[in-house]
């Protein structure tokens, strides 16, 4: 009976290990803001400079973000954009589309100087730009 | 009375304990646990199969269309002012390779059966050309088919498939090669077998055709709704993105497509993040493979093999694999 119970155990305990998430990714969150004013709507990126440099990228949302990432160290793209006013464009034949503007300078972004270091255990990181 | 044999000494009921029952039941239950998962991965086994066909058909007609042509088609064609068919892509020069050549005379007649107004661009097409749904160019993973857009308006069809525009150049080598890279598809040759206008054919294949792309899969955002270049907006989206894939990112990146207006809201999305390069702008046009089929995207090469990709693919692999003249050799994929 003992023996049997045992075996159950084990059958049991072996089918289930595995189950959980392992692919190494730790999730961050924090605050951004330009001008000290948060981003209310935008993008962040973060590429990882080390293995190949591969890219994750989420919604700032009301100046807040959050995603999940490699740990290390990260070099960091926010954009985001607005409206000009009044201004459109001609793109299709008689459809005038409004122009935006991405507001946010380059260095922030496309030119970016932001590095970021994470801990394996993620954390809070806030830019203010 | 007659008793067989010994029997007789033996008459007690040989029955099962409690225990034995116990573990029967136990066995039969981590037995069905581990099928009944297997249930739905077959379903979804089975639409990666068709979806592996589609593609192998994609590519035996870019194969069949060499042939006849001695290149592949253009990914797009250069927009002159004045022309018809305006925005004309891939996808239609291949209609008469994939059995629907009455279709692909359909469409090459407009402007004679419609008007030369409508034929001049191709999203002003009737949707009873331009809104026919092809089956070969839907993937049945994606709950979006039979979908429309992609291609501003709402009545042209949107398959799942696009060409491969290569994995984007280096912006400037002085700055850093090997991270800022300039992923615009809008261009004669951003790098891939497909480009604006210029058409290619097996020579160009410098990487071998077994080490180039051809053609990959997409998400389309939802059944309906009007935008300019989503992948697969085979009517009037191919100048903002529709035609084609970059393979700067990894398959299902979360890094979005930058087309020129997305379709549908992102949140509804979330394995296929977009953002509007025209009315946020940005500069550029891309999108990237992505699929529902779990883990990665499914792929064909040149060669007119197809393989599925793993989203966890080395990202310099994919792009390598992209680019058909890069000569870089290929790790394990």
């Amino acid at each position: 009976m003992n023996r049997i119970g045992s075996f159950i155990g084990l059958f049991l305990s072996v089918s289930l290990v595995g189950c959980g998430s392992s692919d190494g990714l730790v999730t961050i969150s924090g605050n951004v803001t330009f001008e000290g004013v948060p981003v209310e709507n935008g993008r962040i990126q973060f590429r990882s400079l080390t293995g190949d440099m591969r890219a994750y990228s989420t919604e700032i949302e009301d100046g807040k973000y959050e995603l999940a990432l490699e740990p290390g160290q990260s070099r960091v793209e926010i954009y985001a954009s607005r409206l000009i006013p009044g201004k459109t464009v001609e793109v299709n034949p008689g459809e005038f589309d409004p122009v935006g503007e991405m507001y946010i300078p380059e260095k922030y972004n496309s030119r970016s100087e932001l590095t970021v270091s994470l801990e394996a255990v993620g954390g809070t990181h806030d830019f203010d730009l | 009375m007659c008793y067989r044999g010994s029997g007789m000494s033996r008459a007690r009921y040989r029955g099962f304990t409690l225990v034995e029952l116990l573990v029967v039941i136990a066995i039969i239950g981590v037995l069905v646990g581990l099928l009944l998962p297997a249930v739905q991965a077959a379903r979804e086994a089975a639409r990666r199969m068709q979806c592996s066909n589609n593609l192998k058909q994609i590519g035996l007609a870019m194969h069949n269309y060499s042939d006849v042509h001695k290149t592949f088609p253009y990914g797009h064609r250069l927009e002159v002012g004045g022309d018809s068919q305006r925005r004309d892509n891939w996808f239609q020069r291949l209609l008469p390779f994939v059995e629907q050549q009455a279709y692909y005379d359909l469409y090459d007649n407009a402007h004679i059966t419609i008007s030369p107004f409508a034929a001049e661009y191709i999203h002003r097409l009737p949707e009873s050309i331009a809104g026919i749904a092809v089956p070969g160019f839907m993937c049945p993973s994606d709950p979006a088919g039979p979908a429309r857009g992609g291609g501003g308006s709402d009545n042209g069809f949107q398959g799942n498939y696009a060409v491969c525009a290569g994995g984007g150049t280096p912006i400037s080598p002085v700055i850093d090669p090997t991270v800022v890279l300039n992923l615009n598809m809008i261009t004669e040759d951003p790098g891939g077998m497909f480009g604006r206008q210029r058409a290619r054919g097996f020579r160009d294949c410098l990487d071998g055709t077994s080490n180039t792309l051809l053609a990959s899969e997409g998400i389309i955002r939802g059944s309906r709704g009007g935008s300019w270049g989503g992948l697969g907006g085979y009517w009037g989206g191919a100048p903002h993105g529709s035609f084609g894939f970059s393979t700067g990112e990894a398959p299902n990146t979360t890094v979005p497509d930058r087309v020129y207006s997305c379709k549908n809201a992102n949140d509804l999305y979330r394995k296929a993040p977009c953002e509007n390069g025209h009315a946020d702008g940005l500069p550029g046009r891309w999108n990237f493979a992505r699929s529902y089929h779990p883990g990665g995207v499914l792929a064909a090469l040149c060669d007119g093999s197809v393989r599925f990709v793993s989203e966890s693919v080395d990202r310099n692999t994919w792009r390598n694999l992209g680019n058909r003249a890069d000569g870089g050799v290929l790790a394990e994929y």
